[in-house]
């Protein structure tokens, strides 16, 4: 419903922004390469004005035939690749003038003189500018109608380091860095395979970032892959600067609190997804690739789940799937029984909470809510604040929140339990931490206007939205709703690795298995081999 | 301008969660400093006839909480007894209101008390407070005070902190004791109400020992419709409590040729059933499952041998025997089928009890019981003998 209204603000938003627009919402029609260096040479300054990272390197083939100028960004190319293995072979080059037209010129450079990987022919000014903006050099040659990108690509980047938000004790320790082609060799590290397909995208008109999209052929459902692609390419946007953009483009349900578009920061977890029949989507300058089809069961599971003893997984899944309720439910529940139901409390601890509670100022909803908001506070804080500060930050707060006011008669000592345990069980659920916390908060406000029928109203409604929700057409609540049995190896339980025989069945096309041979049990004692 | 399909369909769902919320309301909503939580209730006759005072115990919250806690405990009550007296429970309690700060919440009231008195006058039109109020639950223990129920509730507590909790412990070690019925507001209101049992309650009293004041609960206050008309002591109800098949655990002491002993009764489980003759005589055929241990032996014959067994077992049949005798002797004289033995018959023979019933409370003190007792004995603990000095 809430959705329903968004949609309905966006479509009126576009519409009052479509007359202002106007002239500036027609497409530009292509320029072809025109064979006159010096025009083509005209034209380029005219669009970089004097941006100052663009370089114009003029010279002459073979030293003094016709002229050249290669175009590229200083900082996003390699000189050494440049220097060495384009200008240099270029000017000693020695071509004779007998060669019958542009396109044999080409051939021959192509062929014999430049010993760059990666050469591609374009026709149009705006491949040529895409091209060299995108990191390559690009070459125009004086009465020929076409450029030549060269790759020379080479820029300042992080090294693959330990993912910052998803620890493992066990488990592969490499994380995704901000750069998609380093990004996409992870992936194709863990999957070699030929089916493993990158279909590759531009988007942002301004930004032109170059997004990819990652699936494995004959396992992911071409319907699927059709769906993804389809709305990557609806996307209009001025700029995309982290995967969070793409994802609010082409999530199901952008009114819905809860994610349905997953992300994560490890090679092994996209893999295993690209596995299943999932699609990935990794887009250029964040470590962040969004995985689709997202299902919310797929928020309490982790890595590492695979990796350790199944019945060990099963055990923290559950307990996963407790903390969540808990940190959505515990101050509400709080401020419920003490304020509507204290005949559910034992006496000898509702004799305690009373005590604790003798002299607090506030009503239990303000003084819970009051912690709550700190606790946020706190949170959002280290996040932002510098390290050396941040462990001054942790300090005050827990002294503060946690003693001093508990002495200073603020709060009581339960809710600072209360809070804590609603706090630390938040963490073992990330991938819905945004939504956690906004159901707390409602929740915690039902609590306190209408005690347990509140909570009980909440919790429905949030189970109607919870399977009202799709994501790429898939049940968001599914394999649990609607039940599938098979697909339960993988879903709270986790059954061993080998008996994990097929993927789960409305992600990946029929038949396929994960496990092809049970392995016998045992040491083989019939010594034929 | 008219609403239509979805936006129809969400003010719909709009209109009736907020009406949903309304049935609710937060009118009932209470801050837990705002509640005096009651742990323990007395029913005393009050000084003017007809009247009856009531006592209600209250958890003091806030003497404890400042100051260091073992100070506090000696110096504030863990408790506050509020009395009030007034023609009926509900309009004394309201009244009762005025001198309490807090408001008086009895959901987690954990006893009734009724004064000996009053529970000689009836008791049942004090006990429709407790079952009429939403607040109070009807599983509270229910006991009649030898003396008056203000007084017991004001022992102080010895290992517990608020004599409320400490009553209902009490009460819990009648499982292994069984030497007082373990009863609540339920049951007895259950077996009040009906024509073919009596009810009955535990007895708790006062006992001094070397100056202090201590709670004992023993023995049973035996109810004829609403009114108490006399009492049990421990041997008579571990008898009543075998009849009933009430009985959990407890301990006999038999002298099995000069050597005394304690039997552990570890199980007892009774099948009870009537018998009408053609005479009219009514029977009752009760047989007893009993599972016994050595608790000690004195200084004689060792207990522990085969042979010696059998006369333990002669000997727990033949006290349990005398026990349940006692009692049904004592009940009878009393005119107060607390055992039930028309509830059975109402069962076995529905057609003859329409008759009977009407004059049960003659037909009860004719009735003839049997009892077969089968003793299994287990355990002599660590020890197969007795220490024998040379």
């Amino acid at each position: 419903m809430f959705s329903f209204l968004l949609r309905k603000a966006g479509v009126w938003f576009a519409r009052k922004q479509e007359s202002h627009r106007g002239e500036e919402h027609v497409k530009n029609e292509d320029t072809p390469i025109v064979g006159d260096l010096s025009a083509v040479l005209k034209q380029l300054k005219e669009e970089v004005q004097d941006s100052n990272d663009i370089v114009i390197r003029g010279f002459r083939l073979g030293g003094a035939g016709r002229e050249c100028a290669l175009v590229f960004v200083d900082g996003l190319i390699e000189s050494r690749t440049i220097n060495e293995d384009i200008i240099r072979p270029l000017m000693r080059a020695n071509i004779s003038q007998d060669l019958n037209g542009p396109s044999e010129l080409i051939a021959r450079i192509m062929h014999q003189h430049i010993y760059v990987n990666e050469i591609k022919v374009l026709q149009t000014m705006e491949e040529a500018f895409g091209s060299a903006l995108y990191g390559d050099a690009v070459l125009f040659i004086d009465g020929v109608p076409c450029a030549l990108s060269l790759n020379a690509k080479g820029w300042e980047m992080r090294s693959v380091d330990e993912p910052a938000s998803e620890g493992v004790i066990r488990g592969p320790r490499e994380s995704f860095i901000e750069n998609m082609r380093t990004n996409t060799s992870l992936i194709r590290r863990k999957i070699k395979n030929p089916a493993l397909i990158f279909e590759a995208f531009t988007i942002g008109r301004k930004t032109r970032t170059p997004v990819s999209i990652a699936y494995l052929k004959n396992v992911c459902k071409p319907e699927l892959v059709k769906e993804v692609k389809r709305r990557l390419r609806a996307i209009d946007t001025d700029s995309v600067l982290e995967s969070g953009y793409i994802e609010q483009f082409i999530q199901d349900h952008p009114g819905s609190i809860f994610a349905t578009v997953g992300y994560t920061e490890k090679p092994d977890v996209a893999a295993a997804k690209i596995l299943e029949g999932r699609v990935a989507i990794i887009v250029d300058g964040t470590p962040f690739v969004l995985t689709v089809p997202f299902l919310f069961l797929e928020s309490f599971q982790a890595a590492e789940d695979y990796y350790l003893k199944y019945y060990f997984a099963t055990f923290v899944r559950v307990i996963r799937i407790i903390g969540y309720f808990i940190t959505i439910l515990a101050p509400a529940f709080y401020v419920t029984i003490t304020t509507f139901h204290q005949e559910l409390i034992p006496t000898s601890l509702l004799i305690a909470m009373a005590k604790a509670r003798e002299g607090v100022p506030f009503p239990a909803f303000v003084e819970c809510l009051l912690m709550v908001v700190v606790f946020e506070i706190i949170r959002e804080a280290g996040i932002r604040l510098p390290r050396p500060v941040g462990q001054a930050l942790s300090i005050v707060g827990a002294l503060v929140i946690g003693d001093a006011a508990v002495s200073a008669g603020l709060i009581g000592a339960p809710m600072v339990i209360v809070i804590a345990i609603t706090a630390i069980s938040g963490f073992l659920v990330p991938m819905q931490n945004d939504a956690s916390i906004i159901l707390r908060l409602v929740l915690l406000v039902l609590a306190a206007c209408f005690g347990g029928v509140g909570i009980a109203l909440g919790l429905y409604a949030i189970l109607v939205h919870l399977s009202s929700l799709e994501s790429f057409g898939y049940p968001f609540l599914s394999p649990s709703v609607p039940f599938d049995l098979e697909d339960q190896k993988d879903s709270v339980v986790l059954l061993p690795t080998w008996l994990q025989i097929s993927r789960p069945k409305g992600m990946a096309t029929d038949k396929q298995r994960k496990v092809y041979k049970v392995p016998p049990v045992g040491v083989d004692k019939t010594h034929d081999n | 301008m008219t609403i239509k399909g979805k936006a129809r369909r969400f003010l719909a769902a709009a209109l009736a969660l907020v009406m949903i919320l309304l049935l609710s309301g937060c009118f009932d909503r209470r801050e837990l400093d705002t509640i005096a939580i009651v742990v323990g209730a007395g029913l005393d006759k009050g000084r003017e006839e007809g009247n009856v005072r009531v006592t209600l115990q209250i958890a003091n919250i806030g003497s404890s909480e400042q100051s260091d806690p073992q100070t506090a405990l000696n110096e504030a009550s863990s408790f506050v007894n509020v009395t009030e007296e007034g023609p009926a429970v509900n309009y004394a309690v309201r009244n009762m209101q005025s001198k309490v700060s807090r408001l008086i919440y009895l959901a987690h009231n954990k006893v009734i008390v009724i004064g000996e008195e009053m529970a000689k006058t009836g008791i049942n039109n004090v006990l429709d407070f407790f079952v009429r109020a939403s607040e109070a639950r009807l599983t509270v223990n229910l006991l009649v005070a030898e003396g008056k129920a203000g007084e017991i509730l004001s022992t102080s507590a010895h290992l517990e902190q608020l004599p409320g909790t400490e009553i209902q412990e009490l009460i819990r070690d009648q499982e292994i004791t069984s030497t007082a019925p373990i009863i609540t507001e339920l049951d007895f209101i259950g077996t009040m109400i009906e024509k073919s049992v009596e009810a009955f309650a535990p007895l708790i009293k006062i006992v001094e020992e070397n100056g202090e004041k201590h709670l004992k609960i023993s023995g049973t206050a035996v109810f004829k419709d609403s009114k108490m008309v006399g009492k049990f002591d421990e041997y008579e109800t571990q008898g009543m409590l075998h009849v009933q098949d009430r009985f959990q655990r407890g301990v006999l002491f038999v002298r099995i040729q000069d050597t005394p002993a304690t039997i552990e009764i570890l199980d007892a489980k009774t099948q009870l059933r009537p018998e009408v003759f053609t005479d009219g005589t009514i029977m009752m055929h009760m047989k007893l499952n009993v599972t016994a241990g050595l608790g000690d032996q004195g200084e004689g014959v060792n207990l522990f041998t085969p042979e010696n067994m059998e006369m333990v077992k002669n000997a727990v049949s033949d006290a349990i025997k005398d026990q349940i005798a006692r009692a049904i002797e004592k009940a009878k004289e009393y005119d107060a089928d607390i055992f039930g033995f028309g509830k059975k018959l109402s069962r076995y023979y529905p057609e003859q009890w329409k008759e009977m019933a009407e004059q049960w409370d003659n037909l009860f003190r004719s009735v003839q019981y049997d009892v077969e007792v089968n003793v299994v004995t287990k355990l002599s603990g660590r020890t197969t003998t007795y220490i024998k000095p040379q």
